[in-house]
């Protein structure tokens, strides 16, 4: 039993690496242009820059994608560039749960799986473990390829390592909480729709959604209603400056669980009645 | 063969393709007419409206930390903000014209029925240049209707002086940009479907491609050095060049004329040259 689930997600694993990999470099190398290039930008006077930022109005903000962040600090730099990193990973996390749950669907091997020895929520379960090892695996390429850009940053004026590690971290953990909500949508969303292809385009409409609804939330966050372009945008259930000071609302934060246990929930059920007739 | 006899076909492939992608362009049109209103005529006004409070602070600080901001007297101008909006509506169409791309020229792969289709009296350059057509159709399509929307939009500004500065003719030059954005992605979308050996799911794949090129946008602009706007394709229509001057600079057009060619003609030798054996069938599916 346990030989079979092994071998399930291994060879899950090995499926997956080709994608993985290409996403990592794209991440790696987005990371050094990124990071690397902060120096320009610090030397500023940090105080003045924070005033500037402060005194602008939302919309002007959102409209140059900085929002309420403090650009001449690492933290709001570094924020800017993990929004870019947050939606890929969005993606990513959409496509992960896609081919979970209907790679075998869209590829007419689902057959040979099913008449094997194991249930459905087996097969699922190994298949999901599987695709969470590669968002972990996503995750901490980022991490670590951030923490060492940061190194070869050397001495930059009012940088101070350790806290710079820091904001690193909670983005980190941010960007899994971003996979694993838009991995359930994915994964919901491909186990509900008869044609494989209708659930990807939902997943990735969500994404889109999410980012769309979060330009909007940054250029009205000033008036009540923005809470409903919130609510549609998990990239802003934590907003980038409270990642940096490691909160999150406790309202938002319930309902990314329950976005990430109902989507999951909601795909085993739908997957164990899944009808193998409609390819 | 008589050419009425070659023709034929290929019209049909050529209107089957179009009425496929008949509701994906609706709602891929729909889509960018409804970003560009919200954008132009919805968040605009707002945003100008926030104009003299912005300029209050302004004053009090020395002039370098405005250009830190890119803050200067066009940025509150219908040009500079239909600058920062462009990328928006460029990410709509790159997104679209991928997906277009991709499903149009990786049909037979999903539906693993090209054998159909090549064993028709048809050779394969007339397939591949019929489904071309077809995907050139919904890129102009799309690009007129955004056109049209964004001087029905120019149209509602009459009052403000820093719309009516800009000509109709250079907002819809820049408004163009589209079109160039849409050709490129529907090249690298074709490609993309004939490098493939499987298409598991076009709409991955073309939001990948999409969100990829909206994001190396920010490599020049968070970084200030404009080497790196040679891979960032977005970058290579500049709506302020357009806006201001009426024109695209030479080198990057020409750079994106030879991406979309090597991108087609690439694609269209493959596509000739594929042998069955890499083309999945129905027998097979594994294949």
């Amino acid at each position: 039993m346990m030989k079979t689930l092994f071998a399930m997600i291994s060879r899950e694993l090995k499926a997956n690496v080709k994608v993985w990999l290409i996403w990592s470099v794209v991440i790696i190398l987005f990371n050094i242009a990124g990071v690397m290039k902060f120096e320009g930008i610090a030397g500023g006077d940090a105080d003045a820059v924070r005033k500037l930022t402060d005194a602008f109005p939302k919309v002007a903000l959102a409209v140059m994608g900085i929002s309420d962040l403090d650009m001449s600090t690492f933290a709001g730099y570094y924020a800017v560039i993990e929004f870019y990193t947050g939606i890929m990973a969005a993606v990513y996390a959409v496509a992960l749960a896609r081919n979970a749950v209907s790679r075998e669907m869209t590829d007419g091997t689902y057959e040979f799986l099913f008449v094997r020895p194991v249930s459905r929520t087996t097969i699922l379960s190994a298949k999901l473990v599987a695709a969470l090892a590669d968002a972990i695996a996503f995750v901490a390429v980022n991490c670590v390829s951030s923490l060492l850009c940061l190194r070869l940053l050397g001495d930059v004026p009012g940088l101070n390592d350790v806290t710079a590690a820091t904001v690193i971290w909670r983005f980190s953990v941010w960007l899994f909480v971003m996979m694993l909500v838009f991995g359930a949508i994915g994964a919901c969303a491909s186990a509900a729709c008869p044609r494989p292809e209708q659930g990807a385009s939902i997943g990735n409409a969500s994404v889109v959604v999410a980012y769309g609804a979060g330009v909007v939330f940054d250029m009205f966050s000033d008036h009540d209603a923005s809470v409903v372009a919130r609510v549609l945008s998990p990239f802003r259930y934590a907003t980038p400056r409270e990642v940096i000071d490691g909160r999150m609302p406790v309202p938002f934060a319930v309902l990314a669980v329950l976005i990430v246990v109902v989507g999951f929930a909601a795909a085993y059920r739908l997957f164990a009645t899944r009808d193998l007739a409609v390819r | 063969m008589s050419a009425p006899m070659v023709g034929a076909p290929a019209l049909h492939v050529y209107a089957f393709e179009l009425k496929s992608q008949l509701r994906s362009l609706l709602i891929g049109v729909a889509t960018l007419l409804i970003v560009t209103i919200l954008l132009l005529a919805g968040a605009y006004p707002i945003y100008r409206d926030s104009k003299s409070s912005v300029e209050q602070v302004i004053d009090g600080f020395p002039p370098q930390f405005a250009a830190l901001f890119g803050v200067n007297d066009d940025v509150f101008s219908f040009g500079g903000f239909y600058r920062f909006s462009s990328l928006y509506l460029m990410l709509t169409m790159a997104i679209m014209a991928c997906a277009w791309g991709l499903a149009i020229f990786g049909r037979e792969k999903r539906a693993k029925d090209a054998d159909f289709l090549f064993v028709m009296p048809i050779s394969r350059i007339a397939i591949y240049l019929a489904k071309l057509a077809a995907g050139l159709t919904l890129v102009i399509v799309a690009g007129l209707a955004f056109l049209a929307s964004v001087a029905l939009t120019y149209t509602r500004f009459g009052d403000d002086p820093t719309a009516t500065s800009i000509a109709l003719p250079r907002l819809l030059l820049a408004a163009s940009s589209l079109f160039g954005v849409g050709l490129l992605f529907l090249a690298i979308g074709a490609l993309t479907a004939v490098l493939l050996r499987r298409i598991r799911s076009v709409s991955g794949i073309a939001t990948a491609f999409g969100i990829l090129g909206f994001m190396l946008v920010s490599l020049p602009e968070m970084t200030g050095e404009d080497k790196y706007r040679i891979v960032a394709p977005f970058t290579w229509f500049n709506v302020s060049e357009a806006l201001d001057h009426g024109r695209y600079e030479a080198g990057y057009v020409a750079l994106f004329a030879v991406m979309v060619l090597v991108c087609l003609v690439a694609g269209a030798i493959m596509y000739v040259s594929a042998g069955f054996g890499s083309l999945p069938t129905k027998e097979d599916p594994r294949a």
